[in-house]
């Protein structure tokens, strides 16, 4: 790949701060300008290995990475602002999908109900989907919120502290919502219930649920951050 | 020298860079060439320089860069924008006052 000659210049510029889509256009920018010194080289009658070298010292990349660097603005919202990139923006990202999720599983029901003619209260199949669907809800809905904090992270190669406070958040709110279905004849007609809420009395099931997303969550990213670590240290040596 | 002044010469580049893109769009290679040209190599913005402040320049709406195929190769092109032509017709007015200033100075010490 003809970017691959400035990938050490694509690691400095994101562990910089600066965003992953900018980084791939500066180095498109940067291997097209190579290119076209080169040929001005080769024009000038210097042989390939001479123009290329030339090339290089003229772009003088490690100049540029400081010329970036000198630039804040060239950072990415998540360095620039990382107290909300990994409070809030986890936090509403984790609302929307619970309430997108028990808006999709109301309008599923709705539809076997007025589409197929299938009632909830009378069918099993459909009770047992909707409780397997609650329960991934409860259960893999922070898992998978916390995972999507991460990515953003390594990505944009934020620091560890911000990626440990968001996923830390994420747990102990997803820990803390909890979803339900109650039937008739408990309830005059099928409700579906969520709420956000502890009691004092059942505190295991909250921590177990937290437990589960950091675990499932955690050591996966620092394994990929190790990985992308050493990858980067390989690059500059 | 007022602080506007002081940090218009810094924004030499800048002002380079949109009085070129004014005229017409231009990708980094283009740019870097035609100010090495026009200045009679006098001037040199070296892509260290060049980069940055183009990016800098379109994270802040002054100019816009697209992507177009030419000749078998993508190239990131660059415009002006409207908010980037005020900003240029700010800046040109400033380098007028300050190099009108510079001249009448040399002018001055020519005749002493």
């Amino acid at each position: 790949m003809r970017n691959s000659r400035f990938r050490s210049v694509a690691e400095q510029l994101l562990n910089a701060g600066v965003s992953p889509r900018r980084v791939r256009r500066m180095v498109a920018e940067l291997a097209d300008h190579f290119d076209d010194l080169r040929e001005e080289m080769e024009a000038r009658g210097l042989s390939r290995q001479e123009a290329e070298l030339e090339a290089s010292a003229k772009l003088g990349t490690s100049a540029l990475i400081e010329g970036v660097l000198a630039r804040p603005e060239l950072r990415s919202w998540v360095r620039r602002w990382p107290l909300a990139a990994f409070t809030i923006v986890p936090l509403a990202m984790f609302a929307v999908l619970f309430i997108g999720a028990m808006a999709a599983l109301v309008i599923a029901v709705e539809l076997a109900k007025n589409g197929f003619g299938i009632e909830f209260a009378s069918s099993t199949g459909l009770q047992l989907f909707g409780h397997v669907f609650l329960g991934g809800v409860i259960w893999v809905l922070p898992i998978m919120a916390a995972a999507a904090c991460c990515a953003v992270a390594l990505s944009r190669r934020a620091p560890v502290v911000w990626v440990v406070v968001g996923v830390a958040l994420i747990s102990a709110i997803g820990a803390l919502t909890n979803a339900q279905i109650e039937l008739p004849p408990l309830v005059p007609k099928t409700a579906f219930g969520a709420g956000i809420g502890f009691s004092t009395e059942s505190l295991l099931l909250p921590i177990t649920r937290a437990a589960c997303t950091l675990t499932a969550v955690l050591p996966a990213y620092f394994w990929f951050r190790s990985a992308q670590k050493r990858a980067s240290s390989c690059l500059s040596a | 020298m007022d602080k506007s002044s002081a940090s218009l010469m810094s924004g030499v580049p800048e002002l380079m860079i949109l009085q070129l893109l004014a005229r017409n769009e231009m990708y980094g290679y283009e740019l870097a060439r035609t100010i090495r040209t026009l200045t009679t190599d006098a001037v040199s913005v070296g892509e260290s320089v060049l980069y940055p402040a183009l990016h800098a320049l379109e994270r802040r709406g002054l100019v816009r860069g697209r992507r177009r195929a030419v000749a078998g190769r993508t190239r990131v092109y660059y415009s002006i924008t409207p908010k980037g032509a005020r900003r240029l017709a700010h800046l040109a007015s400033h380098w007028r006052r300050i190099s009108e200033g510079v001249e009448a100075v040399m002018r001055g010490a020519r005749h002493a």
